[in-house]
């Protein structure tokens, strides 16, 4: 399906759109026909209809939907794309919280610092504007996603994924614990900070209800996400990482700096770690320690999993769905399958089940996820290199990467990474085994 | 075509999977003025996961006594609208499904008032939401938020932060943490004669409160506080953390938190390393009380526990309202509400029935019942806890209840003595 | 991997690497040293209590810890789900022993019905092991290593689930069929129920023992573990010999569910997440793939954890958690191959 739409779009004239931008425009399509069906129709929809979108599709699920997407393509970026398992992703999302609760709260109560903030200019506190908050917390949760990611290096990819869920369970402990660092209370403790202040823009205060608004606030964070995601995966480091992901001693053999890019896709993933954390921060209007645990760092895993590896689409497609179930989804499945059948079944308690249920059968039937990155599904599909060689394999054969279906031969058109002209000459590119 | 025309694409990307959504957008100030028709209460309680059961029987109760009246208050008809705040993946409350709640309530434009939350963290997200309704101030009373600060200067900021508008629109039925404490701690010095103590956390809000006013207290009383630690609900064992305490000699040891939170586990290494309650006491404030779990434990016996209100034997013996609740439950459900949060529940079903019956029908005009003139009252005849129950208009809070003193015997709670609260 | 190319290119680089992870492992154990002799001295039979739970705790770490270094060992694979097949140990140890047979006090014939319920939940553990194996991980064999593991943490979920459905959400007390009290002199005093522990754990670990050194079928795991293809070649059916190590691993996570559930007695549907990253912990910092590693780590784990909540100069409970994945990542920046494991390097 991915590989006929092309050569549709060629046989029609008018309707001329490259393959790479099928997605970036149809998601474009599709997000501002949101914003249009939240802002005009709805409201005037009859009672009914609006009881449906209330329960079934309430813009405040949609929102946090969003940040799970922004959540999600930031463990894309270390999972997916480098190939570093990361459990405990949830650690810079607790990291973005907490700066949001630092910076745009009366937490610190003892200081007062206002900078374009959306707090009234009489409270005490911390109250910086949103945006600068977002930067910070991008910043912050960088320099962590570094000193997190340090140790890993030297490590093999399942110790690695112990590291990172050691940190995913130490982090929230901190903030949980954090109430007496020292007779100072850095954290308060279980009890969060909370209400963070809400987002201003310019002299406009976006108050609890004006959740269109910040639907394109979350969706413009994600746009600069999936940019980055897309811009780094095509350039020197994004082959660098899909060259680690796919053989680190080869790709350090062909000179790629291991530490250097491993470092650097942590950064990356977590800064959208830490745009997410601030946004969600806003969503929630606090933030409280109790939600930062393992099982997060999972349903992100799964979305990652769900969608497609290394894909951004398909993660992003991932994410919403599964942010969608969990938060809206399940309950009202269970509350109107038992009102239509008078049964009495928790189906929310089945989450469980689901999401790992989820990651054993896409495991199982289908590695690559709903929506394949060509690359991944090779990789995946594909036995190791020293079984391989054990069977005589001659690792010289023609690139194979390049089939998206044994039967269709035709060059992947959104697979632009052995193609792209800036593959020359640096020996960054050549990880692939082509 | 490629990047600038990529760039200009990628902006506004998002949802395909949404394509065709809706829902309540912004503000959508609902009017409920329907005079006479049928107005809806939100219950909002954690329906998975530790506080299942005690959600449960809250709901139950609760329509329960909206039967036994008839569904109504004054000339509006009522009716309950359940919502789960927890999620089954957590096991426990969640942040966001708080804030989606929150949306939802507003959004409901028959729905007139909240009761909940159980948890307090949850209300410290909610109430500012309702609080900025556009025809409200929506009002919400909580039969379980023990946490002082929503409703009296406590931490910074407090309680101001949580009402934005400027008008209150909390109230509680339930005494704060500050007076459980306290009564612990001066039941301890002068009925048990105790000298020292050693305060345990389960390091979760209303523990921790409970903690701190114990240890406060506790002090002013001549008792020496040993030691106030927190106790890690996800540890196997408590036996290591009962050695520390145990060089330290105390004379009881205080349980300030819930016992959802492993309070099992505690209580029996508490038993095996520092002997029985006979020896070294064991007090713990209504967060262990109701759990029949706790009851039947074999290591429990002999514990003190404080609770506000009646319990379900006294009130029985008493009669009124809260018996013949307390009997048709357990008529209806072959045993009595898990919790001793299921009456209080009830209680903030009635502050609120008040406020509607006096209104005249919008959210507006329903909070200001509660928090003008002499607010809402309610005769100990009528109330289910079996006392008179006041709300001050000021600050939503509860005219505080006398405490219980319970001790657990023969596997069950029986009542000690009444403490006035000073 | 890459440690490996640098150290032949750049000799004294490493040199210096390893002076300085030398004086780094000898200042942490002085600290180490200096802070258990300033308990000891500060209260002995406090430090001699609390040295008792951490080894009664590590016992049971160590039980679990060796279900995950039997697997590791031999498909070089962190089976998430252990932890998570002892929680359904104990939940089972808990139905058969006092739902079944309703025994509910400490008298002989609690004690023959205790061994009834250990095989019986060590063949119940063994066969959900062996179901998992054969279901998810058997066809992932050849997959790269993000796929099983991923596989891993999704069945630990899946069976998380069931423990959630069977013990409900809310943790459950069980009586226990040990004797109480403890025994010994004065403040030193030693809990029957430790007793009861080692007698269980002791004869399991000589079992488990002479089974991997002595028999067929043990030659046969480790000949597995040290080449699937040459073993394949020399007549070891490779299929089976995996099975009986997940067989054995489940085993084992039944034995310890059962003195959890019997020494311990509270259940939760979580309870395999904790316990199983800290016996995962264990292993790790014994040497993964290391029999007496695991042993040796579950007990240093559990006098840490013991040490920790139970001294007067310890961090206290709360920060128990982070006080082991502390150790965790000191030792995969300083040990990652573990006190008793030689350093590996990838085949390549």
């Amino acid at each position: 399906m991915a590989v006929d739409v092309p050569a549709k779009a060629r046989r029609m004239p008018g309707l001329a759109i490259p393959h790479r931008m099928r997605w970036p425009l149809g998601y474009s399509a599709a997000a501002v026909l949101v914003f249009l069906a939240y802002y005009y129709m709805i409201p005037n929809l009859g009672p009914g209809g609006q009881t449906f979108f209330r329960e079934w599709l309430p813009l405040t699920s949609v929102n946090e939907a969003l940040v799970w997407v922004i959540c999600a393509l930031g463990l894309n970026i270390v999972v997916g794309y480098a190939g570093l398992l990361d459990l405990g992703f949830v650690a810079f999302w607790a990291l973005g919280g907490y700066t949001a609760g630092w910076l745009m709260s009366g937490f610190f109560y003892q200081v007062d610092i206002h900078l374009f903030g959306g707090a009234l200019g009489t409270a005490p506190g911390i109250h910086i504007s949103f945006w600068l908050v977002l930067l910070i917390g991008a910043g912050f949760c960088a320099v962590w996603g570094v000193i997190i990611g340090a140790p890993t290096l030297r490590l093999k990819s399942d110790y690695l994924a112990l590291v990172t869920l050691g940190f995913g369970e130490i982090i929230p402990q901190v903030f949980t614990n954090g109430d007496n660092v020292f007779g100072f209370n850095l954290t308060n403790g279980t009890k969060g900070i909370t209400p963070v202040d809400p987002i201003a823009i310019g002299s406009f205060k976006l108050g609890p209800f004006d959740l269109v608004y910040k639907y394109v606030i979350f969706v413009l964070i994600v746009v600069v996400v999936v940019f980055i995601s897309l811009r780094l995966r095509e350039g020197r480091l994004g082959r660098a990482w899909l060259a680690i992901r796919e053989d680190e001693l080869a790709a350090s053999m062909m000179g790629v700096p291991l530490m250097r890019t491993k470092l650097s896709a942590y950064a990356v993933g977590a800064v959208a770690g830490g745009l997410a954390g601030v946004a969600f921060a806003t969503h929630v209007g606090g933030v409280l320690p109790d939600r930062f645990n393992f099982s997060i760092s999972i349903t992100l895993l799964a979305m990652v999993v769900l969608g497609g590896m290394g894909n951004v689409w398909g993660v992003m497609l991932g994410a919403l769905v599964l942010a969608w179930v969990n938060s809206t989804g399940l309950p009202q499945f269970g509350t109107s399958f038992n009102e239509q059948f008078g049964t009495d079944i928790n189906f929310p308690s089945y989450n469980y089940l689901l999401f790992g249920g989820i990651l054993v059968l896409m495991m199982l039937f289908r590695r690559e996820g709903i929506l394949p990155e060509s690359r991944t599904r090779l990789v995946l599909h594909e036995p190791s290199r020293t079984d391989m060689e054990s069977l005589g394999a001659d690792m010289e054969a023609p690139a194979p990467e390049l089939d998206e279906e044994p039967l269709l031969k035709t060059t992947a058109a959104d697979e632009p990474v052995i193609t792209d002209e800036t593959g020359t000459g640096t020996g960054m590119g050549m990880g692939e085994k082509v | 075509m490629s990047r600038s025309a990529k760039i200009f694409a990628t902006v506004a990307v998002t949802g395909l999977a949404l394509s065709a959504c809706g829902g309540n957008a912004s503000g959508g100030a609902p009017d409920s003025s329907s005079g006479g028709g049928t107005l809806v209460i939100g219950v909002d309680l954690p329906l998975q996961g530790a506080s299942k059961d005690a959600s449960e029987s809250t709901v139950n109760a609760m329509q329960l006594y909206l039967d036994q009246i008839g569904s109504k208050a004054g000339k509006y008809k009522v009716k309950l609208k359940v919502y789960d705040d927890s999620t089954a993946a957590k096991g426990a409350w969640d942040d966001a499904t708080c804030a989606k709640n929150a949306q939802d309530h507003v959004g409901n434009t028959e729905e007139v008032a909240v009761m909940g939350t159980y948890n307090s963290g949850c209300a410290q997200i909610i109430a500012p939401v309702l609080n900025q309704d556009p025809s409200g101030p929506m009002l919400m009373v909580s039969h379980a938020n023990t946490n002082p600060g929503l409703t009296k200067a406590w931490e910074p900021g407090e309680p101001e932060k949580y009402f934005p508008s400027g008008s209150r629109s909390y109230a509680r039925v339930i005494a704060t943490d500050d007076y459980q404490g306290a009564a612990g701690a001066q039941f301890a010095a002068k009925d048990l004669g105790i000298k020292n103590c050693y305060v345990l956390n389960d390091n979760q809000t209303y523990g921790q409160g409970v903690g701190k006013a114990f240890e406060e207290e506790a002090k002013k009383q001549g008792i020496k506080v040993l030691g106030n630690q927190a106790w890690d609900a996800k540890q196997p064992n408590y036996t290591a953390l009962f050695t520390s305490i145990k060089a330290s000699k105390p004379e009881c040891v205080y349980l300030a938190g819930i016992f959802d939170n492993n309070g099992g586990q505690l209580v029996k290494d508490k038993v095996k390393v520092l002997g029985d309650n006979s020896k070294v006491k064991l007090l713990a404030p209504d967060g262990f009380s109701g759990y029949p779990e706790f009851d039947g434990l074999a290591q429990a016996q002999g514990a003190y526990l404080t609770f506000a209100g009646l319990t379900a034997t006294t009130l029985r013996e008493e009669g009124g309202p809260g018996a013949d609740l307390l009997d048709a439950y357990k008529k209806k459900y072959g045993e009595d509400p898990a919790t001793s949060y299921a009456l209080y529940g009830v209680e903030a079903l009635q502050v609120i029935l008040q406020a509607i019956e006096k209104s005249d029908g919008t959210r507006k005009s329903i909070t200001e019942q509660v928090f003008s003139g002499s607010g809402i009252s309610i005769p100990a005849d009528k109330s289910v806890v079996g006392k008179k129950l006041d709300i001050d208009p000021k600050t939503g809070d509860v005219s505080v209840l006398d405490i219980s003193v319970l001790q657990v015997t023969d596997k069950e709670e029986k009542f000690l003595k009444p403490w006035p609260v000073s | 991997m890459a440690a490996t190319a640098t150290s032949v290119a750049v000799p004294a680089a490493i040199d210096r690497k390893a002076v300085i992870q030398r004086y780094a492992t000898y200042v942490i154990l002085l600290g180490l040293v200096v802070w258990l002799s300033a308990n000891l001295i500060n209260s002995p039979s406090q430090f001699f209590s609390a040295g008792m739970v951490g080894l009664n705790l590590g016992m049971l770490y160590a039980l679990i810890a060796l279900g995950y270094t039997l697997v590791y060992g031999i498909i070089e694979l962190i089976n998430f789900a252990h932890g998570d097949l002892f929680m359904l140990g104990a939940l089972f140890s808990g139905f058969l022993l006092t739902t079944v047979m309703g025994q509910e006090h400490s008298d002989f014939l609690g004690i023959v019905l205790l061994l009834v319920t250990i095989v019986g939940t060590m063949l119940f553990c063994g066969g959900i092991n062996v179901t998992l194996e054969f279901v998810a991980y058997r066809r992932l064999r050849r997959a790269p290593k993000l796929a099983p593991l991923i596989t891993a943490v999704g069945m630990s979920f899946v069976l998380q689930f069931i423990g959630l459905k069977w013990n409900g959400s809310t943790p459950k007390q069980w009586p226990s069929v040990l004797p109480e009290g403890s025994f010994g002199i004065g403040e030193f005093q030693v809990d029957y129920s430790l007793l009861a522990v080692i007698g269980v754990t002791v004869p399991v670990l000589l079992l488990l023992r002479w089974v991997i050194t002595s028999t067929r079928q043990g030659k046969a795991m480790r000949a597995v573990a040290q080449d699937q293809d040459a073993a394949r070649l020399m007549g070891v059916n490779v299929n089976r010999t995996i099975s009986f190590t997940f067989l054995i691993g489940g085993a084992l996570a039944g034995t310890a569910g059962v003195m959890y559930q019997q020494v311990v007695g509270t259940t939760a549907y979580n309870l395999g997440y904790q316990l199983g990253l800290i016996a995962f912990v264990s292993a790790v910092l014994g040497g993964i793939g290391n029999i007496s590693g695991a042993v040796l780590g579950g007990i240093l784990i559990g006098l840490i954890q013991g040490f920790n909540d139970g001294l007067p100069y310890g961090f206290g409970q709360k920060w128990s958690q982070s006080v082991v994945f502390a150790i965790l990542i000191l030792l995969m920046v300083f040990k990652p191959e573990g006190l008793l494991g030689r350093p590996t390097t990838e085949k390549v």
